[in-house]
């Protein structure tokens, strides 16, 4: 080979070399690592998302075994309730003592004057053949008047004959007659008969007469100048009746059958039993409180404001006495500023004796059955804020009706109560429902957006006034959440920031445009976002029978996720 | 996605990437009289010499050609941010514009292989005769613009973005040739020659998504896709799952056992030589079909997917605080949309194709040459070439200065323009007596990656070849005395 044919062989082989060489790019050199953050979306990126179930309200406001917030099982609605029982409230009328009754003898000259002829002489008792009897007793105090008393008397009378000239007094129709007011069982027509019985000379015959009961008047009774109300009691017995002699009875050596008959009175025992009359007995004022303190969390904030149609207080009296009884009482509702206590006094009148009545007291009659309604239209006000507690204090008195009443017996009153408040809503009632989202960031922190946006149609069937807010959270590390900086959360209903989701009915839902925006104002800053905490500010402006019903719901269509710009993933 | 889905891709793939090592004939050679593998570009070329290849020694005619109208820029770009030196086109620093800007209506990559198994050519019958042997494989990808349109921007409008993905393919296409080959010189100014092949299939892929409508807006998503996969390969079988509820079989992998011949086929090739001294001395005109001829295949197997899916929401509406199991749990909702994205790229098994025929891959060039009359030793050259492969149809000029200083050593330098855009080509052809060495290019890449890819279009081709010669005074004096200039 020549060697201008090695110089060309040269020539070309450096110049296939510096080809090969002079184009390396050392900027794209695939070995090292390539960044694999991605976009993807594109910059309207948009997800659909349907819609939620029609969420009833019995899961947004739940309620647990144990709330003072329930819900009715046959209707749905919400009702708040809390009840208690007083402490049985006992009394007794106390029996009194009588003074041993006084009594005087009765004696009686008996002459029977025959003609001869008649085997039998009669003779009638004189008019005047009576005793007095009399006793004295001093009424306790919460006795205001008695005009019978029942007794447990004895009256024992005893006729003897005596310095007679016959030997034995036949008794045909002999009454014994008692005061009219004087009531036995014994009695017939007021009188005692002893009928066809027979008196021998130097013998006796006795006859007990239990009483029962002695009618009392005005007149029996007295006041002394300190006050006090003494019984006393005067009247008279009396015999009344025909007498006869066998003429063969007559002892020799007379004409004329004398004797005397001699009549003992004596009250064996007298017990006053019971009593019909005016008793305004000594009943002890009960007291109680309910703590309102298992109140689901909407309701436990302190600015809570309802503005309940028809809060109900509902007694139920278990009147076990002969006692037509008064009640009344006050109810407090307390707050953590005493000046912010709130009392209502309320009273029940005429609670029948010896039954169980139940009462209603409200501002509206709610036709209960079987209850009796008591108007108050000042119980709203006891309500109107959540207490931490509501007082009763209940006093209980007999009017000045006439009762029956049994002395020393234990009588007694007791009632329940409750406070029963039906969610049915004035148009100034207000509270704050707050909630949250998390767990988010474990799944959002490979990805980055600036901005989400949520849209859906909400279809409210609530009769409250709905207004959406939030804040974005991150975790603060101690297992809870804490507010995100550099992340903003804008909600607009209808276009309008601090816009409201107005009222609806289960019949005719509200619907309204719901946006909730959630803006990163510091880059990267939503890589931290756990979630979002929210709360609905609730109230019933303009509402028309805001009653809650565990039926009625809240449900977003139409649901959109619309991520502006796209995602950013980081696959690195 | 399913295992068997990533399979798919690989097969595919890796078809590609093997043929990757051979490449078709060198377009830069066209005009080079002493290169041996001319007539591969057109059968009417008479050598200069007689030749064998060293039998099963690939150095014969080892070609390694891509030709794309993308590239690793198109994808990878500099980023020198976070540490990180390079990032890809999906990064939201990359503008949609500044990427999209650099792709085409539809985004192809070609590779191709001609490895000559036993290849020699001599002199005899007044002509050139050439006997091959030779291993071909061409596969080739399609990606739409659509489809990066819609990776990249997603979703632009707030009323809802429509993108139609259309003609996503890829295709392999697998066989030995046997070829018989004769240039003969008519007359003093024309030459023709042919070729006849007989052709054994090794196997055919095409895996193709016809159609895909995805539609995103803020109230529904809509996908819907038509397409199907076909193997053409001996032993190859699909596994497939239980039948579903509506009696498909979802493919789940493949088997192979017993691999054979897939097919049998032929194809010609014919070309001409037309010498225009009459006009213009030096002047020439050249025209060749390639590879006209098809492929018919024994039965291969076929699985499609016809699905569409909407979402347009949560099935049932979401629940809050769901019990187990019940239809309204989000979660599981979320789950479905995954499930049900995973349903839609499901292939199912739709049996047997039957024997099916498939064309080859023609080319026609058309060459225009001319000898400087000031300088003997140097020629120009235009070569039109169309290669038809739809939806891969390509096309390329390329205009070639070829200088011959000496009797042993010709070099060309070329420009191509095309559908893979422009590049620049080259070869040194040694051919003293007793053996031929050539080395070039048709597509000289500029910029590299420190891995030789190339930054820009992936259009690259490293061409080297050793082959024996002999009797290059005797086929010069034989065809002196048949006409008084030479061709």
């Amino acid at each position: 080979m020549s060697k201008k044919s090695l110089l060309l062989l040269s020539v070309v082989s450096l110049l296939i070399l510096s080809l090969h060489t002079s184009c390396v790019d050392e900027n794209y050199d695939l070995s090292k690592k390539i960044d694999l953050t991605i976009s993807v979306g594109g910059s309207e990126f948009a997800i659909p998302g349907g819609m939620t179930e029609e969420i009833p309200l019995s899961k947004i406001l739940t309620v647990e075994e144990g709330d003072l917030v329930k819900i009715d099982p046959l209707t749905g609605d919400y009702f708040l309730q809390q009840s208690d029982v007083l402490e049985k409230t006992s009394f007794t009328v106390s029996g009194f003592n009588i003074a041993t009754p006084s009594l005087s003898p009765i004696s009686t000259e008996l002459k029977f004057m025959g003609d001869g002829n008649a085997s039998i002489i009669t003779t009638m008792l004189p008019d005047n053949t009576e005793a007095n009897l009399s006793f004295t007793a001093l009424l306790p105090n919460e006795v205001k008047s008695v005009s019978c008393l029942k007794t447990d008397m004895l009256l024992t009378l005893t006729l003897t004959l005596s310095d007679a000239t016959i030997k034995a007094l036949q008794l045909k129709e002999v009454a014994i007659v008692l005061p009219s007011g004087m009531i036995s069982n014994a009695l017939t027509d007021g009188k005692y008969i002893i009928k066809d019985k027979q008196i021998i000379a130097g013998g006796k015959l006795t006859v007990n007469i239990p009483i029962q009961r002695i009618d009392l008047t005005a007149d029996d009774f007295e006041t002394n100048p300190s006050g006090e109300v003494r019984l006393d009691y005067t009247n008279k017995i009396s015999l009344q009746g025909e007498l006869s002699i066998n003429t063969a009875d007559i002892l020799s050596g007379s004409d004329v059958g004398t004797a005397n008959l001699k009549t003992d009175i004596k009250v064996s025992h007298i017990y006053a039993t019971g009593m019909k009359g005016v008793v305004h007995p000594s009943i002890e004022k009960q007291s109680s409180v309910i703590y309102l303190d298992n109140l689901p969390d909407f309701l436990s904030d302190k600015n809570v404001r309802l503005d309940p149609l028809n809060p109900m207080i509902l007694i139920t009296a278990n009147n076990q006495s002969p006692v037509v009884a008064d009640i009344s009482g006050t109810l407090t509702s307390t707050y953590e500023q005493s000046s912010d206590n709130v009392s209502v006094p309320f009273s029940i009148d005429d609670i029948p004796a010896t039954a169980t009545t139940d009462y209603c007291v409200s501002p509206i009659n709610p036709n209960l059955p079987q209850t009796i309604w008591i108007e108050n239209r000042d119980i709203p006000s006891l309500i109107h804020r959540i207490p931490e507690s509501i007082a009763i204090e209940v006093g209980v008195n007999g009017n000045d009706d006439e009762i029956d009443v049994d002395f020393n017996k234990d009588y007694y009153f007791q009632s329940n109560y409750e406070i029963n408040v039906p969610f049915v809503f004035g148009d100034k009632m207000n509270f704050t429902y707050t909630d949250s989202i998390s767990g988010w960031h474990e799944d959002i922190k490979k990805y980055s957006v600036k901005q989400i946006n949520a849209h859906a149609i909400a279809v409210n069937k609530i009769p409250l006034n709905l207004v959406f807010k939030g804040i974005a959270v991150r975790e603060d590390g101690k297992g809870g959440v804490t507010e995100l900086q550099g992340v903003k959360v804008y909600t607009k209903i209808d276009g309008k920031e601090n816009g409201i989701i107005k009222a609806g009915e289960i019949a005719s839902a509200s619907q309204a445009k719901v946006v909730v925006e959630i803006l990163e104002t510091t880059p990267g800053a939503i890589k931290n976002l756990d979630g979002i905490v929210w709360w609905v500010e609730v109230d019933s402006k303009e509402v028309v029978d805001g009653r809650l019903n565990e039926h009625q719901t809240f449900q977003l269509k139409e649901l959109k996720l619309k991520v502006p710009g796209g995602m950013v993933i980081d696959f690195n | 996605m399913n295992t068997y889905k990533l399979k798919h891709l690989l097969t595919l793939v890796f078809m590609g990437c093997f043929s990757a090592t051979f490449a078709q004939s060198l377009q830069s050679s066209y005009f080079m009289e002493g290169m041996t593998y001319r007539h591969q570009l057109n059968p009417a070329f008479c050598n200069e010499s007689n030749y064998i290849n060293l039998p099963f020694f690939v150095l014969g005619n080892f070609n390694a050609t891509t030709t794309a109208n993308m590239g690793v820029e198109n994808f990878i770009y500099k980023y020198n941010q976070n540490g990180y030196p390079l990032t890809t086109f999906m990064n939201p620093d990359i503008s949609g514009r500044e990427f999209l800007d650099g792709l085409h209506d539809k985004n192809r990559l070609n590779v191709n292989l001609s490895m000559p198994i036993i290849a020699f050519g001599f002199y005899k019958w007044n002509g050139f005769n050439t006997f091959g042997i030779n291993l071909k494989s061409s596969t080739s990808v399609n990606l739409p613009y659509a489809l990066f349109d819609f990776m990249k921007n997603g979703m632009t409008d707030e009323g809802g973005t429509y993108y139609n993905v259309k003609d996503l393919n890829v295709r392999s296409n697998n066989y030995i040739e046997l070829a018989l080959g004769h240039s003969h010189s008519i007359n003093e100014r024309l030459t023709i020659g042919g070729k006849f092949k007989f052709l054994v299939g090794a196997g055919n892929a095409e895996a193709k998504i016809k159609n895909m409508d995805i539609y995103m807006s803020e109230d529904k998503w809509d996908i819907s896709a038509q397409g199907d996969m076909i193997y053409s390969v001996q032993g190859l079988s699909y596994k497939t799952k239980s039948p579903n509820d509506l009696g498909q079989h979802e493919v789940d992998g493949f088997d192979f056992h017993n691999g054979g011949i897939a097919g049998f086929g032929a194809a010609i090739d014919l070309g001409a030589v037309y010498k225009f001294d009459c006009l213009l001395k030096g002047l020439s005109v050249s025209a060749s079909l390639l590879d006209f001829g098809f492929i018919n295949w024994k039965d291969g197997i076929r699985s499609k997917m016809v699905n569409s899916y909407t979402f347009d929401g949560f099935e049932h509406p979401i629940e809050i605080d769901p019990e187990d199991g019940s239809p309204g749990n989000i979660d599981d909702q979320i789950d479905k949309i995954g499930d049900d994205l995973e349903d839609f790229i499901r292939f199912y098994d739709d049996g047997t194709t039957g024997k099916r025929n498939t064309m080859l891959a023609a080319s026609f060039n058309l060459g225009l040459g001319y000898e400087m009359p000031f300088y003997k030793k140097l020629s120009v050259g235009l070569l039109s070439t169309v290669h038809l492969n739809r939806p891969f149809t390509w096309g390329e000029a390329r205009l070639s200065a070829t200088v011959a200083p000496v009797k042993w050593f010709e070099a060309s330098v070329n420009y191509g323009i095309g559908t893979f855009g422009s590049s620049l080509g080259w070869v040194l052809n040694f051919h003293p007596n007793g053996f031929n060495f050539f080395i070039g290019t048709d597509h000289q890449f500029t910029r590299i990656t420190p891995q030789f890819v190339p930054i820009g279009n992936a259009n690259s081709s490293v061409n080297v070849g050793f082959n024996i010669t002999w009797g290059k005074k005797k086929i010069a004096n034989k065809r002196a005395q048949l006409y008084s200039s030479e061709i």
